[in-house]
């Protein structure tokens, strides 16, 4: 199940993360502002291609699970392709996480702190 | 360290001390044979009680105390002493070439390396070897007294002091060792504590924004008014809950630098010390 990603046609939004209630969760509210689509994980994600990088933006959960790459990884995949939207990182990890601090550095990032309010995360939908 | 750790180093230095008494009497023994009537009783006695002693501490080295080490060094110290009390008056009256109370020195020299770390112990032995010589300096007749090189009895006291320096410094240096190792355990434990604190947020984060995210969506839903309040009340809860765990991660010490973390795992393992990547 970890390989889902569910494929729209117009999609504005690209959620990564390898919870599944979490991601349909996520899918059906941010719908009400925009067009979404997700992905349960980095291979998932490969196989929305153009879909995803069409986005305007994405809301990636920083970490997708032990042994797998990363929310990080997700980042880097989209900007290597021109992905010109906004990423959010979605992270539960303290601040002092090492992946928390490397996505501190990263280019035009949020990064949002699990659990964030339903109305933080249409802002940045809208805003995107 | 440990008070069985303690009892068990206090043991040891009370072993080395009768084992030296036991090896170093025999020389001191054969050495006297060229004095005029010198007794054997006194050497014969000090290794008697140092074999005894040493017998006594392996039998019950199974059960080691404080209390028992500082007895048995106090005692065999004591036997030596007056061993050396008994023979120094013999090679003083000789009239051969003797350097005073060198074995007295070596005595309170081997007492600040080897005394349990027990202030009056340590510090009564030393007494005893510097006393024994001095007190044995001032038996001495004028004559005998003349014949002794003439740093006496202020070299005994120089060595005295210094074994008393040493001692008292080992002490420190034993009682910072302990702060430390202290100080290191408190940091491993907080290390693991927030540890378990990271694993235990980062397995909560997302059910709860799963759940903020369903209370969003059913708010729109007619007729559910009095079940998202009440959600919403209890979510409200778990996040204040979330911030004072979330405060209290960042107001620790930095966490074990991670290169992967997994919640489960760590929980699973918090039996075991923190791992460490420094």
């Amino acid at each position: 199940m970890l390989g889902v990603a569910q494929k729209v046609a117009t999609a504005e939004v690209v959620v990564v993360d390898d919870d599944l209630d979490m991601l349909e969760s996520m899918r059906d509210l941010l719908t009400r502002r925009a067009v979404c689509v997700v992905a349960a994980s980095y291979d998932a994600l490969l196989d929305l291609g153009e879909q995803a990088l069409s986005c305007r933006a994405a809301i990636v959960d920083i970490n997708l699970g032990p042994g797998r790459p990363s929310g990080i990884d997700v980042y880097r995949w989209l900007r290597e392709r021109n992905f010109r939207g906004r990423v959010a990182f979605l992270t539960g990890h303290a601040q002092h996480h090492p992946l928390v601090e490397e996505a501190r550095r990263l280019h035009n990032v949020l990064i949002i702190e699990k659990p964030a309010t339903a109305e933080a995360l249409l802002r940045f939908v809208e805003v995107a | 360290m440990k008070p069985h750790g303690a009892a068990r180093v206090a043991w040891q230095g009370a072993m080395a001390s009768a084992l030296l008494s036991l090896l170093g009497t025999p020389i001191d023994l054969l050495m006297g044979r060229s004095i005029p009537g010198m007794p054997m009783w006194p050497d014969v006695l000090s290794m008697c009680v140092a074999g005894v002693l040493l017998a006594w501490l392996l039998v019950r080295q199974g059960r080691p105390s404080e209390r028992s080490a500082s007895a048995v060094f106090l005692l065999n110290n004591a036997a030596v002493v007056l061993s050396l009390w008994v023979t120094s008056g013999y090679y003083a009256a000789a009239h051969v070439p003797w350097v005073p109370f060198q074995a007295n020195k070596l005595g309170v020299l081997a007492v600040a390396m080897l005394t349990p770390a027990n202030v009056p112990v340590g510090i009564t032995t030393i007494a005893l070897y510097t006393g024994g010589a001095l007190l044995r300096y001032w038996t001495f007749d004028h004559g005998i007294r003349g014949r002794l090189p003439a740093s006496e009895p202020w070299a005994m006291t120089v060595f005295a002091v210094f074994a008393a320096f040493l001692f008292v410094y080992r002490l420190r240096r034993k009682a910072l060792e302990q702060a430390l190792l202290h100080a290191q355990a408190e940091t491993d434990a907080l290390e693991l504590t927030t540890l378990r604190f990271m694993a235990i947020q980062d397995l909560a984060n997302t059910p709860l924004q799963t759940l903020e995210a369903n209370a969003a969506i059913l708010a729109d839903v007619p007729g559910t008014e009095p079940y998202v309040a009440r959600m919403r009340r209890a979510l409200a809860r778990l996040h204040e809950w979330h911030r004072i765990l979330r405060d209290e991660i960042d107001g620790a010490p930095p966490s074990p630098p991670l290169a992967s973390f997994d919640a489960k795992t760590v929980l699973r393992d918090s039996q075991r010390p923190p791992p460490r990547f420094r």
